[in-house]
């Protein structure tokens, strides 16, 4: 048959490109869109910009004001899904969305402020409100009181506990 | 057979698996001993520089061969303190560029190297300052010396004609020197890596384990998920993890997935190159369903993102099997059916017939792969030489002409195709169930591991030494047009110019692919002025 | 009356000429399975090329580089004024189809050397290219055109059209239609621009205006050659001629474009092989036209 079978075949296939833009395309389920941060749910715990490959989630902590933000570029994002996977909260999803064209660079970032809570020992803002909050609902009643205090605090209150105990212990 | 040779050579084991063998040499007997691995079937798949002062040692030079027949992967390590070292291009002309790479990215030196010149980095890049060694930080940014770029010597006895770096033929910048008397090309000459990124540096200065898949998908715009399973079967190799059996099966459906779509592109674009635009758009047409195919199964048309040190991130849902199996056997009919109508066009097959003929011989001392290896007679196929994933319960056949011209690779590829619905369809029906994925391991740190696949272009081969806190120490990725590449001299010498550009096409060469690795400053020109030259030339 | 039937055909085909391509490419993107920019679209890409500055390379000999595509473009639209088109008026005087030959091939010539003049290496062999394949072309038109003078006993078109039909006649024509084929520089007869290998060729360094009048001229010459086939078997005079030649038009385009879109491109040696098996077809044609058949 040759070229006139080819011939045929293409006028029976008829037009096989697609009209979009000016349609829309059908995308399947499961599809990986532009990521979206839900900022009414999302805790700031900051697990999606730690596995983030191209590090397009990035974490500010702004002392002074007690804030804490989470600012996701997508400029940088390569949608691999990793932040869905990873978000304790939910917060961050994947969706079908794909057109990024923006008007400028801002557009491309989703910013979610977060008020941060002061630590009851030293008084330096050290970790979001509603994580801990996130943290207290899963933790024991008797170590609640733990989470009111920063990391160092804790360390150096925890130390103190154990050398209390020990030195009872002898 | 390799044991002897190795103890004649006092070569000193390191690591041994059954699929690869890690020995140290002493740097008086690496020549010797490559020679005699040459001989006996060996091929040069891949050399690494290392720099190990984090290691506690020295710099090194990771030298890896292959052989189909014993079916192993052998790594020759030989550490220097002073530098220097001995080539074994003369013994291995495959080697070439591996040796002149760790030059120019650690600074190493090559002694007896035949052409002991700059590689990678760009001409203005500064002497003695090393991108790849652990010092050098890697956002840092050296001052650019200027220099005039280095353009070869004009020959006053042929016409030089520039092919690149940017020409619509070639749809990345690389840059062919082209001799040529009349209509006839007499040599030609490579110069790439124009667009080197950088990536290995990235990935140990600044990304954990699992991040630089992802990373590693992005070596290649066409066929990157074959380059992120083999850098997780490389870590995995490291570490000694064994992946479910579900996600091997899961990762052969998405390989072949993406060696369709890939060769389906290729043979539309040489239709295009040949003037055939009606071929081509048939073939897209079909390679189109494919990436639906692609696109239901990952999320994604091209970048899979799909597997991790562990396994596969998601499982492939048994409810879109059937739909996926329907629309495969009706690509592979469409596909048959098509190409019966094409391969009968006479006047397009005689003119891809006989030209770029690369023989058997100069593609084993080069170490050429895949297709493009397949074309000239040499049997070769890591799915079955070097079983990874699930290839070894799966049958399939191993496509080998030897007449070595863009013909032969146009059957070779195309019968590849078939084999690739074949193998699709096997595994769609054998995939057991199962987990996709595991959780718990450990890496540890300082172990060599190889990751070997089969890439649409040839074999990938990427070495990985692991770091401390989830981190690469070294990451070395080789893709198959690296090897291929150097072969195209070669095939261009004594065709006619009208023929160049599916010459170097018909390699399915991947610019960025073997570019992986310099940071080219922007708008930097590398070549100026012959052209003009060339031109009066020309008109002599 | 002339003058106004000259003009009225002269705007014709300054109108359809670019129209024509805008059609081939709808039917090639139809067999392509694609669906092809609207049939105004070459127009459009004219209108936006004119209104683009010129760039001329450095190393280009600027005054022929710039006068190329002008002379190529005012060589064809003079031979519409021999050749009769929509309607069957023109200026006639013994031996005109050799000089429509003529200034068909300089329109050809000019662009080969604003190639040269560009200096630049794809449009040198480009340029080679069509000189080599022009050659022989020409060839095989000059035994097309003496085996038509020596039936008819005349070098006139109007005394030439319609043909008497006989064998050496209708051997002419069938060799006349691949010439035609193969003088618009189809696939695979495209060599001298071959996109892929050596970069639209001799056009390689042309831009804004001065491109739109070199595809302007190809354009034109594509028309030229369908008039002059059209010639051949349109009746010459009455009211049809027009409907016919209209609807005739469109229809070659169907075809040539047709057999273009399912075509991979010769390599210069293959064409000339074939071109010169043309011209012996031709020549053929020329003897049996001498022994009066
Ligand atoms: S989708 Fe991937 S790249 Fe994008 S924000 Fe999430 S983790 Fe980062
Ligand atoms: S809650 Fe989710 S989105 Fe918010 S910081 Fe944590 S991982 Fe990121």
């Amino acid at each position: 048959m040759g070229r006139f079978g080819l011939i045929f075949k293409s006028i029976a296939k008829g037009r096989v490109t697609e009209k979009y833009p000016f349609a829309p395309i059908e995308l399947p389920e499961g599809f990986r869109g532009k990521p979206e941060i839900d900022p009414e749910k999302c805790i700031g715990c900051g697990a999606c910009a730690t596995v983030c490959p191209p590090s397009a989630i990035q974490i500010h902590v702004d002392e002074e004001q007690g804030y804490k933000t989470i600012d996701l570029f997508l400029g940088r994002c390569i949608f691999c899904a990793r932040c869905e996977e990873v978000c304790p909260a939910e917060a961050i999803r994947l969706t079908k969305e794909f057109e990024l064209a923006a008007a400028s660079e801002e557009d491309l970032h989703q910013v979610v402020k977060l008020k941060m809570a002061k630590c009851a020992g030293c008084g330096r803002p050290f970790d979001t409100v509603r994580h801990l909050q996130f943290i207290a609902e899963k933790l024991p009643e008797e170590q609640k009181p733990m989470l009111a205090l920063c990391p160092d605090c804790r360390a150096k209150l925890a130390s103190k506990i154990l050398t209390v105990a020990a030195r009872r212990h002898r | 057979m390799v044991d002897k040779i190795l103890a004649e050579y006092g070569a000193v084991v390191l690591d041994r698996n059954a699929k690869r063998l890690v020995v140290q040499v002493d740097d008086k007997q690496l020549r010797p001993l490559a020679e005699k691995l040459f001989e006996s079937g060996f091929y040069y798949a891949n050399g690494v520089g290392v720099d190990e002062r984090g290691l506690g040692h020295d710099f090194a030079m990771y030298h890896v061969f292959a052989s189909e027949k014993d079916k192993l992967y052998l790594v020759v390590k030989v550490s220097t303190s002073n530098l220097k070292l001995p080539s074994i291009t003369p013994v291995i002309p495959g080697s070439n560029w591996a040796e002149r790479e760790a030059m120019d990215m650690l600074g190493l030196e090559f002694e007896g190297h035949p052409e002991p010149e700059r590689l990678i980095l760009p001409d203005d890049w500064p002497k003695g300052v090393y991108p790849l060694r652990k010092e050098f930080d890697y956002n840092e940014r050296p001052e650019f010396v200027e220099r005039k770029p280095e353009s070869t010597p004009q020959r006053t006895d042929v016409v030089q004609l520039p092919l690149g770096p940017y020409h619509p033929a070639l749809h990345e910048p690389e840059y062919f020197e082209i001799h040529v008397d009349g209509e006839v090309i007499t040599d030609a000459k490579y110069r790439g890596f124009h667009i080197h990124r950088g990536m290995e540096k990235l990935a140990e200065g600044r990304l954990t384990l699992n991040q630089v898949p992802f990373l590693a998908e992005r070596i290649c715009g066409i066929c990157g998920f074959t380059h992120s399973i083999a850098y997780c079967q490389a870590v995995a190799d490291a570490a000694g993890l064994d992946w479910p059996e579900r996600a091997k099966y899961i990762g052969v459906i998405l390989l072949e997935i993406e060696r369709l779509h890939s060769h389906l592109l290729w043979v539309g674009v040489v239709f295009h190159l040949l003037g055939f635009d009606s071929g081509f758009m048939h073939m897209w047409r079909i390679r189109e369903k494919v990436m639906d195919i692609a696109e239901a199964l990952t999320g994604n048309r091209k970048t899979y993102g799909l597997v991790l040190i562990g396994g596969m991130r998601r499982d492939i849902d048994e409810s879109r099997k059937n739909w996926v199996l329907k629309t495969l056997t009706e690509l592979r009919e469409e596909t048959e059916r098509v190409s019966k109508d094409i391969f009968g066009m006479k006047e397009l097959i005689n003119r891809i017939k006989g030209i770029g003929v690369l023989p058997k011989e100069d593609a084993r001392a080069l170490g050429v792969l895949g297709p493009v290896a397949r074309a000239s007679g040499i049997d070769t196929d890591v799915r079955r030489d070097h079983p990874y994933l699930a290839y070894d319960k799966l049958d399939f056949k191993v496509p080998v002409y030897p007449e070595g011209d863009v013909l032969a690779r146009l059957l070779v590829r195309y019968d590849e195709i078939i084999e690739s619905f074949r193998l699709l369809e096997q595994a769609l029906s054998e995939m057991p169930q199962g987990d996709v994925m595991i959780e718990d391991y450990t890496i540890p740190s300082g172990r060599v591991g190889l990751g070997a696949t089969e890439a649409p272009r040839g074999e990938d081969v990427h070495f990985v030494i692991t770091g401390v806190e989830s981190k690469v120490y070294r990451w070395h990725p080789r893709a198959p047009t690296y090897n291929n590449l150097p072969s195209v001299p070669i095939m261009l010498r004594g065709n006619n110019i009208a023929d160049a550009p599916i010459i170097i096409a018909s390699i399915d060469p991947c610019f960025s692919c073997t570019d992986h690795v310099a940071i080219v400053r922007k708008g930097k020109v590398i070549w100026k002025g012959p052209l003009g030259e060339g031109v009066k030339q020309v008109g002599r | 009356m002339t003058w106004v039937a000259l003009a009225v055909n002269i705007l014709f085909v300054l109108f359809y000429a670019p129209l024509m391509d805008g059609i081939e490419r709808q039917v090639r993107a139809r067999l392509q399975c694609r669906k092809g920019p609207p049939i105004t679209q070459t127009w459009w890409d004219i209108l936006k090329l004119l209104r683009r500055p010129p760039v001329a390379p450095e190393k280009a000999v600027r005054p022929i580089f710039n006068l190329a595509p002008l002379v190529a473009f005012a060589a064809l639209l003079t031979a519409f004024i021999l050749v009769p088109t929509l309607l069957p008026h023109s200026i006639t005087f013994w031996g005109d189809l050799i000089l429509v030959i003529y200034l068909m091939n300089s329109a050809t010539l000019a662009l080969v050397f604003g190639g040269f003049a560009s200096q630049n290496p794809y449009a040198h062999i480009g340029a080679d290219r069509e000189v080599n394949i022009f050659l022989v072309e020409e060839l095989a038109l000059a035994f097309v055109i003496v085996t038509l003078a020596i039936v008819n006993g005349s070098l006139t078109i109007e005394k030439l059209f319609p043909v008497q039909l006989k064998l050496s006649v209708a051997i002419a024509l069938i060799a006349f239609v691949v010439l035609v084929y193969i003088a618009s520089a189809r696939i695979p007869f495209d060599i001298p621009e071959a996109e892929p290998e050596i970069v639209e060729g001799a056009l390689i360094e042309y831009s804004g205006s001065q491109l739109a009048f070199a595809k302007y001229a190809i354009y034109l010459k594509r028309l030229l050659l369908f008039s002059l086939l059209l010639n051949f078997v349109l009746p010459r005079n009455g009211v049809v001629r027009p409907l016919l030649f209209v609807i005739a038009l469109p229809i070659l385009s169907i075809i040539y474009a047709s057999i273009e879109a399912y075509c991979g491109r010769y390599r210069v040696t293959e064409a000339i092989r074939l071109l010169k098996r043309i011209s012996i077809v031709t020549m053929i044609s020329w003897v049996i036209a001498i022994a009066g058949w």
